[in-house]
């Protein structure tokens, strides 16, 4: 007699197996004593192991779990901001900053000796005191922008694999 | 505590995960109500240790919110990353500290409270046969391999689908019902006798 295999009397025991397989299994358990016996086993083993039944958490831990990530209880954010004025501010206040850092750069600029030297040059006559020091600002700038950019990359790049790792499903150790 | 609105109660889940990512609270609250019990005796069942299944049910729930913009529901549905998380989560706090001796040494107490307190004024006889019952359980659980343990609780408690566990533990469905096979004659061997005993308490 070809009994069916293990899976497939799993599958039939958690009504996993499709309509044939089941019916094909079921046949076959009309005269195979020791598939029939498997299958009681197994009902016997799971009927033991329901009576580790289950458990309830404690009450406090949503709370517990709000506190971790460190916001409002139920705040609703359904409702998105369309629009702030805050950014506009911030963008504003830049802008003045840098004017007054300009401003002050070039005043400093202007009462060097080195300044009474280069201001003969056509291109700093272009320029003029304020242009240069824009000049020097920008250059400066970028510079510091490039060497800490792969500093934030590298981060990000180190938070994106603690993400992965923890999201994945079920594929890296 | 806050209730709920009704509303959010009827939302899928991946819905309820799209308001997570917006950081929505009361969306989160409903998805952490609706698997609490799932996920805590999950851990609960993997590790043997009612205070550490606690501790890891909030890590895991926290990992939740703050992974929820990296959730994309066309690679599967939530509640399969739900139980990945979980499992993973309790995979390595495990293999840290090495818990497989722990899961023996669990205080009485913790598997007797519950679901027994109305049996006891009725029957306290069957309420000693239970808890009898239950320790042998817990105690064969705790003899099979973890990757045996997992599929047990995978596919027999928690009602997951072969093909889900399979998901969830990146493991082909055949070496799963394989091992759900040698788990069972395993659990098989370390419960008999058992019957017999509390048969004759009865
Ligand atoms: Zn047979």
């Amino acid at each position: 007699m070809q009994h069916p295999n293990k899976d497939r009397l799993i599958e039939f025991y958690y009504s996993e197996a499709n309509d044939l397989e089941a019916k094909r299994v079921f046949k076959h358990l009309q005269s195979c004593n020791d598939c029939l016996e498997y299958l009681n086993t197994l009902d016997h083993i799971t009927g033991q192991l329901d009576h580790f039944v289950n458990q309830t958490p404690s009450e406090d831990t949503f709370d517990l779990i709000m506190k971790d990530i460190e916001v409002v209880p139920l705040k609703n954010t359904y409702k998105k901001e369309l629009f702030s004025v805050l950014p506009f501010i911030r963008i504003v206040i830049f802008i003045l900053f840098v004017l007054a850092a300009l401003h002050f750069c070039q005043g400093w600029l202007t009462i060097l000796p080195l300044w009474e030297v280069i201001r003969e040059y056509r291109i700093i006559q272009v320029l003029g005191s304020y242009g240069l020091v824009a000049v020097v600002f920008f250059i400066f700038g970028s510079f510091v922008t490039l060497s800490i950019t792969p500093v934030l990359l590298m981060d990000s790049e180190r938070l994106k694999n603690m993400i992965r790792q923890v999201c994945n499903y079920g594929e890296t150790k | 505590m806050e209730t709920i609105n009704p509303n959010i109660l009827t939302r899928s889940d991946e819905e309820l995960m799209q308001h997570v990512a917006e950081r929505n609270t009361a969306s989160f609250k409903a998805l952490y109500k609706r698997y609490e019990l799932a996920i805590f005796n999950l851990i609960l069942k993997y590790t043997g240790d009612k205070s550490l299944a606690q501790d890891l049910l909030q890590e895991t729930f926290t990992r939740i919110w703050f992974a929820a913009h990296s959730f994309n529901q066309e690679k599967g549905r939530f509640k399969t990353w739900l139980f990945t998380i979980a499992l993973n989560i309790t995979k390595s706090e495990m293999s840290k500290k090495q818990y497989s001796y722990f899961y023996q040494e669990i205080s009485e107490k913790d598997f007797t409270e519950a679901g027994l307190e109305e049996m006891d004024e009725k029957m306290p006889d069957a309420r000693m046969v239970n808890i009898e019952i239950r320790k042998h359980v817990r105690f064969a659980l705790s003899r099979l391999e973890p990757f045996m343990r997992e599929v047990i609780i995978l596919r027999h408690y928690q009602q997951l689908k072969f093909s889900e566990i399979a998901q969830i533990t990146n493991t082909p469905e055949g070496t799963l019902k394989s091992r759900f096979h040698r788990a069972i004659l395993l659990l098989k061997e370390h419960l008999t006798g058992m019957d017999k005993s509390y048969a004759t308490s009865k």
